[in-house]
């Protein structure tokens, strides 16, 4: 089964992209209003990652094209 | 019911059988332990050579130089070989069946190159034959056995767990999740196990090796898991229970550390990819090996350049 650390290692996995994309979001869209941080802290691992290689590869797309903002 | 064995899992039981050696002996080979001297002993098992017939590259698993002691027996009559090579072999496959001819390939290819006595030993986690023994490979021309070779096996799974769970040596404490336990008995065992090692006074690294192994092959269903964590609450276990959080708190946040540094090197990866790539397979490596800190600043870094070598990724 899935030891402590492998468990403890996918939850840092995920803090830490949740970390980046947040500092990626902040620095180009400024301060973020309340709801887009809710959307990211719903994010699943996955979904995370496709969001982090959209901010990194499609630095034009808006925060509704990142499906961040209505 | 057949859990993950992982790669993973693997790669870290043979850590911690280097680790416990000495008492993975005393454990299942305990007339051999007093005879091999351990404070004298030398890791070759970097040792990648190409492996006969199908002349690939091979990592062995374990293999040790030990020095043997002056009062042991001598290994054969007329030889005064005073060193050996032990080669453990690890095997997780649910038949032994193709790691029979591999062991004897291992076996004829480490005397060639050492010219030194080996004992094999391949320890098996999912196939318990008579439990500790010698397994054999043979081979045969119309019917006459022209070959038969031998070496030593451990088969987890025919060993009673019980007793391995309460014995003295740790190895086999850690073990025991992989070997025979009546269902009705899991969460008792592995309950009592993962308390021998919190309470074995073992330096933080070592208990963290024992439990890391002990939860890797674990079995629990839902039902023992809830069993587990209600006997945790029961007195026996108030006062193991500190330390056995500590265990998995440390494990826990180790984890969670090489986690976050995943997730940078994903970040320096895909970064500078977008600006510089398609990378060379030089940079990724370089990149690949960074620690925590230099990812950091790697990142930092990354909005300010304008090449891979004001990055020092390239030459």
């Amino acid at each position: 089964m899935m030891t402590t650390y492998e468990r403890g290692k996918l939850e840092g996995r995920i803090e830490g992209r949740r970390e980046n994309v947040l500092l990626l979001l902040v620095t180009r869209f400024g301060p973020l209003a309340p709801e887009v941080q809710q959307r990211v802290a719903a994010l699943d691992a996955e979904q995370l990652r496709q969001l982090l290689v959209d901010l990194i590869k499609a630095p034009s797309l808006s925060l509704k094209e990142l499906h961040l903002e209505d | 019911m057949s859990n993950s064995l992982s790669p993973d899992h693997d790669q870290r039981l043979k850590v911690l059988l280097k680790e416990f050696f000495e008492q993975f002996f005393q454990c299942f080979f305990s007339r051999w332990a007093e005879r091999f001297d351990f404070t004298d002993l030398t890791w070759l098992d970097k040792e990648v050579f190409l492996a006969p017939p199908q002349g690939e590259k091979r990592q062995l698993d374990l293999v040790a130089r030990l020095r043997i002691r002056p009062d042991a027996p001598p290994l054969q009559s007329e030889l005064t070989e005073l060193v050996a090579l032990v080669h453990v072999e690890v095997e997780s496959r649910e038949s032994v069946q193709p790691f029979r001819p591999r062991m004897f390939e291992y076996y004829t290819q480490l005397r060639r190159d050492s010219g030194l006595p080996v004992l094999p030993i391949g320890l098996y986690l999912r196939v318990g034959l008579e439990g500790i023994g010698w397994d054999a490979y043979e081979e045969y021309f119309w019917g006459h056995r022209l070959l038969r070779f031998e070496y030593a096996y451990v088969g987890l799974p025919s060993l009673p767990a019980e007793e391995y769970a309460s014995g003295v040596n740790l190895l086999g404490v850690a073990l025991s999740t992989l070997m025979r336990t009546p269902r009705e008995r899991q969460a008792e065992l592995y309950a009592e196990s993962l308390k021998r090692i919190a309470l074995s006074g073992e330096n933080d690294w070592r208990r963290h090796l024992l439990t890391e192994c002990l939860e890797a092959y674990a079995n629990l269903d839902e039902v023992q898991r809830l069993r587990f964590q209600a006997l945790l609450e029961t007195e026996p276990y108030r006062e193991a229970k500190p330390l056995m959080i500590t265990t998995y708190e440390r494990g826990k946040a180790e984890g969670k550390a090489e986690g976050k540094i995943e997730a940078n090197r994903e970040m320096a990866l895909l970064q500078l990819d977008a600006r510089f790539g398609p990378l060379a397979p030089e940079v990724q490596q370089r990149v690949a090996v960074l620690e925590a800190e230099q990812l950091r600043q790697l990142l930092v870094d990354l909005v300010k350049v304008s090449s891979l070598k004001e990055l020092h990724l390239e030459d």
